[in-house]
């Protein structure tokens, strides 16, 4: 069974982030950049099944900058066969429509029967790419996937929702967006690495595939401004030798100061 | 005249015949054993042990002949070495004793230079005896702990006391027979034996002899052979492998070309080097290793006296194998499925028990390595060939790589510790000449205890106006944790990226708190083109102290114990600057551990372990901590901000009343110029 693989590379969940001079994007100076931690559980699910059926192959996609192929290169060293990158070039913060065309576009000239995301990439954590791309290629697509059993042309998925679990059935090729619990992704070998070195990365153009987005002024959504939250304030320990004066001051300061009763 | 027995008839053949036909068959037995043992040697990886060969005899002649760790053991280490004297100077006279049969009238030595030997054989005699007394009253009586009392032992110990026991009885009895042919002056002890036979008829004296004769030799021959199939092939290997043993440095592990090798690290025998099987042979089970183990101690699989025998057998257990293979000989049909080295022999549990501490290594009085960098290698193939290992080693892995620390705490944070204090980076200090560069490390970057220690020693170099610097953010990992976790391509990567940055500011001194960083950047670096002089902190303090540029004035009233970090002490002989420190603080009372200096026991967090859980056995960091509880002081030292961490849990854990400080913490408080540390 073959699988495609939706890679967002994005900073490190550890990184400081800053607010760019624009105001509107990032400070790319001290980022470190990752495979988007919920990509690499369905990229495990994608290995997994491959391994599992003995046969298929499992080809990884990104969109973005020169540096998503250094992405797309750990994910070859972990197993994956052949990854395919969607050169950006110019466009910057293409939003979720603009990235989700691009996969289509890619998708499209692929056979397969599973196409992974990640419930959400950890960048701007929209969770939109999953499901748009489902609905521009016409296809079912199950969302937070915890737990899959591969049948015969259709899949069992258990997905989390709000303090339960939905059991799905869903008929193949699907979209299935990866929920942590899903798997422990592996780590990637040496030989995995040596070998991944070798591996070609197909090369595509965003110019080159009907992506009117990748014109900011076509985007649907746009980055206008950006600040950090506030930092986390000490925390504030109320005596607690008058229970009765503890609990007063403990409402005077949620509604005065939080401002949330 | 008595003749030899071996000049009369034996089952009606001529009696030469007989034993030159023994002799024949025990020396081409023993070559046959031998050669087998070699030549699956020669199947094992390559190792360099043949360079700088005049070191090498200098080492042979202090360890293996003057047997110098044997007498860390006071009692063993007399009874062996008269034993092993014993061996040194009977191999001649047993030799001779062989020729004499074989050629008629042979005399070893004539005249004053035979009656000289004859007196130092017959002491010697009269020695290995005591010393196989000796041996016998510690295996029936003392037991000490590190032995398994083995049958094998026993045998070899007879074997031995055999040998000295019918020599001195035939030469007694000849003596008695033939006075003519024997100077007693010249042996004592043949001198004894001689009186007593007094009045013993004739023909019990020649029954006597020639039983003893016979009995004697066929001893020797038999005990040739065996040795080759039992521990105490110990005999034959033990000095070889003195001479061989690993001259670099303890704490710097092989360093494999990555870029072009096919396999990684050890999985199978024959990955083994011939070196490491060398030292399975040369292991008699002595058990000195087992002594101050951190797992052996704590029930976990990991005992290195078992590890290394259990390595030797499964090289046994591949030899026909090996040996067919050499041959070009497919043997009969396809062999059977060995057992897999990794699983079958030794556990991966066994393989990630190991904390590195070196005691093992640093106890074998024959320069075995029992565990550690056989271990590693094993880690390596399980990590860089099949990326299986304990899952939470995964995390650290990840921190190294995206952030080069293996909290995986932001790299862009590394110097924030330092913000408020007038401490340059070798950036900013570009142009203006530093004494020393700082090199903080993980912990003291990211740790928020080892975050004051550094800022201890700032403050402590700075009252002393030593100019120093950071990298700041330019620094990262030093790659002990990747290396000894197996990830040695990690490592290479985290290595060659921090030489080169030292290399570019033409760094040439070196001071760090951290005992991993020390050891890596001191013996791992150079292999990487990075030689620096690397000083740990307590050695740049007590200096500075001994200079008189820091002055310890306040008192510090309190009894302390001093917990030895393994890579200080046991891999780098640093034992005293941080004593020095602790004896120049005014009123502080230092107390040595029971388990001290080279006997440390280990806080369980080397070798990588600081990142993985402990499930199996008893907690070693909670061991420790009992035996620094039992000292019964107000403080412990620590030098490490690894140890910190695992005394500073058990201590909580454990609920004991004794506080960690890092030595440097003790400095600064004492020295009272702080600038920069909370009170």
């Amino acid at each position: 069974m073959n699988s495609l693989v939706a890679i967002a590379y994005v900073p490190d969940t550890e990184s400081k982030i800053k607010v760019g001079p624009d105001g509107s994007s990032i400070d790319e100076s001290d980022v470190k950049w990752i495979v988007s931690p919920y990509d690499e559980y369905g990229l495990e699910e994608a290995l997994k099944i491959r391994e599992s059926k003995g046969a298929g192959t499992v080809t990884v996609v990104s969109v973005g900058p020169e540096r998503v192929k250094t992405g797309l290169r750990e994910c070859l060293a972990r197993g994956a066969d052949d990854a395919v990158w969607v050169d950006t070039g110019e466009t910057k913060n293409l939003d979720a429509l603009g990235v989700s065309k691009a996969l289509a576009a890619v998708a499209k000239a692929a056979t397969f029967d599973f196409f992974w995301f990640g419930q959400k990439g950890v960048g701007p954590d929209e969770s939109l790419v999953g499901p748009m791309t489902a609905e521009l290629l016409g296809l079912p697509h199950v969302a937070n996937v915890v737990h899959l059993d591969v049948g015969e042309g259709k899949v069992t998925a258990s997905r989390e929702i709000e303090g339960a679990h939905e059991i799905v059935e869903c008929s193949l090729p699907a979209i299935l967006t990866a929920q942590k619990g899903l798997n422990e992704p592996r780590y990637a070998s040496l030989k995995g690495i040596m070998g991944a070195k070798k591996k070609p990365i197909a090369e595509k153009k965003l110019a080159d595939l009907d992506v009117p987005e990748a014109d900011p002024a076509a985007a649907k959504a746009r980055w206008r401004k950006l600040s950090l939250p506030a930092p986390r304030q000490a925390v504030k320990l109320i005596p607690a030798d008058d229970p009765a004066a503890a609990a007063k001051e403990l409402v005077r300061l949620l509604r005065e100061e939080a401002k949330v009763i | 005249m008595h003749s030899i027995p071996a000049a009369r008839t034996v089952a009606g053949l001529p009696g030469r015949v007989v034993f030159g036909a023994l002799v024949a068959i025990a020396i081409l037995a023993f070559v046959y054993s031998v050669a087998r043992r070699i030549r699956v040697l020669l199947a094992g990886a390559p190792e360099n042990r043949f360079d700088r060969i005049p070191l090498r005899i200098r080492k042979t002649i202090e360890y293996a002949f003057a047997q110098k760790r044997m007498f860390r053991d006071l009692y063993a280490g007399v009874f062996h070495i008269l034993i092993f004297g014993g061996f040194v100077v009977l191999v001649v006279r047993s030799l001779s004793l062989v020729v004499e049969g074989l050629v008629p009238g042979f005399v070893l030595l004539p005249g004053a230079a035979g009656n000289a030997y004859t007196l130092v054989k017959d002491v010697f005699e009269v020695l290995v005896l005591v010393g196989v007394a000796m041996a016998v009253f510690r295996r029936a009586f003392a037991r000490p702990a590190r032995l398994d009392l083995t049958l094998d032992a026993w045998f070899i110990l007879f074997l031995i006391a055999l040998l000295m026991a019918t020599d001195l009885l035939a030469d007694g009895a000849r003596s008695v027979l033939n006075p003519s042919a024997f100077d007693l002056r010249w042996s004592p002890a043949v001198a004894a034996v001689s009186r007593a036979f007094r009045g013993t008829s004739p023909a019990a004296l020649q029954a006597v002899y020639e039983a003893c004769w016979w009995i004697h030799l066929a001893d020797l021959l038999f005990f040739a052979n065996y040795l080759p199939y039992s521990k105490h092939f110990h005999i034959l290997a033990s000095v070889p492998n003195i001479f061989l043993m690993k001259l670099e440095p303890m704490g710097r592990l092989g360093t494999p070309d990555l870029e072009n090798s096919e396999r990684f690290g050890v999985s199978t025998v024959e990955d083994l080097s011939w070196k490491s099987m060398l030292d399975g042979y040369t292991c008699t089970e002595c058990g000195r290793c087992r002594v101050v183990c951190p797992t052996a101690l704590t029930g976990k699989p990991l005992d290195p006296r078992v590890f290394i025998a259990t390595l030797r057998d499964a090289v046994y257990d591949a030899t026909p194998e090996i040996l067919a293979a050499q041959s070009g000989r497919g043997g009969d049909g396809p062999a059977a499925p060995r057992k897999d080295l990794i699983g079958g022999w030794v556990t991966e549990d066994t393989i990630w028990a190991c904390t590195t501490c070196g005691y093992c290594t640093s106890a074998c009085p024959v320069f075995i390595i029992p565990a550690v960098d056989k271990i590693i290698e094993m880690r390596r193939h399980l990590v860089l060939e099949k990326a299986e290992f304990p899952k939470e080693m995964q995390t650290a892995f990840r921190g190294m790589e995206t952030n080069g620390n293996p909290w995986g705490i932001a790299a862009s944070s590394r110097a924030d510790w330092a913000k408020d204090l007038p401490v340059m980076t070798m950036a900013e200090a570009e142009g203006s000449p530093v004494d020393v560069l700082f090199w903080v490390g993980c912990a003291g970057s990211y740790e928020d205890r080892a975050k004051k220690v550094s800022r201890a020693l700032v403050d402590l170099l700075t009252s002393a106006g030593v100019r120093f610097a950071i990298l700041g953010t330019e620094e990262t990992c030093n790659g002990d944790s990747a290396r000894r976790m197996g990830n040695e391509y990690l490592f290479q990567i985290l290595a060659q990226q921090n030489v080169e940055t030292m290399n570019g500011y033409g760094i040439k001194k070196i001071v760090t708190n951290c005992p991993h960083c020390f050891n890596v950047i001191k013996n791992e670096y150079p292999p990487f083109g990075g030689r620096y002089e690397v000083l740990h902190g307590t050695e740049l303090v007590s200096s500075l102290i001994a200079e008189g540029r820091i002055r310890l004035e306040n008192r510090i009233d309190e009894s302390i114990t001093f917990h030895d970090p393994c890579y200080l002490g046991r891999y780098n002989d640093v034992y005293d600057a941080p004593r020095q420190i602790l004896e120049a603080i005014p009123g502080l009372r230092l107390q040595e551990l029971a388990r001290t200096k080279q006997k440390g026991l280990c806080c369980g967090a080397g070798g990588g372990r600081m990142w993985m859980e402990e499930k199996i056995g008893a907690r070693i960091n909670q061991t420790r901590m009992q035996e620094i509880a039992e000292a019964k002081t107000d403080s412990v030292g620590v030098s490490c901000p690894f140890c910190m961490v695992m005394i500073g849990n058990a201590r909580e854990e454990l609920g004991v009343e004794t506080k960690p400080f890092d030595v440097l913490e003790l400095a600064r408080r004492s020295s009272g110029q702080g600038l920069s540390v909370e009170r």
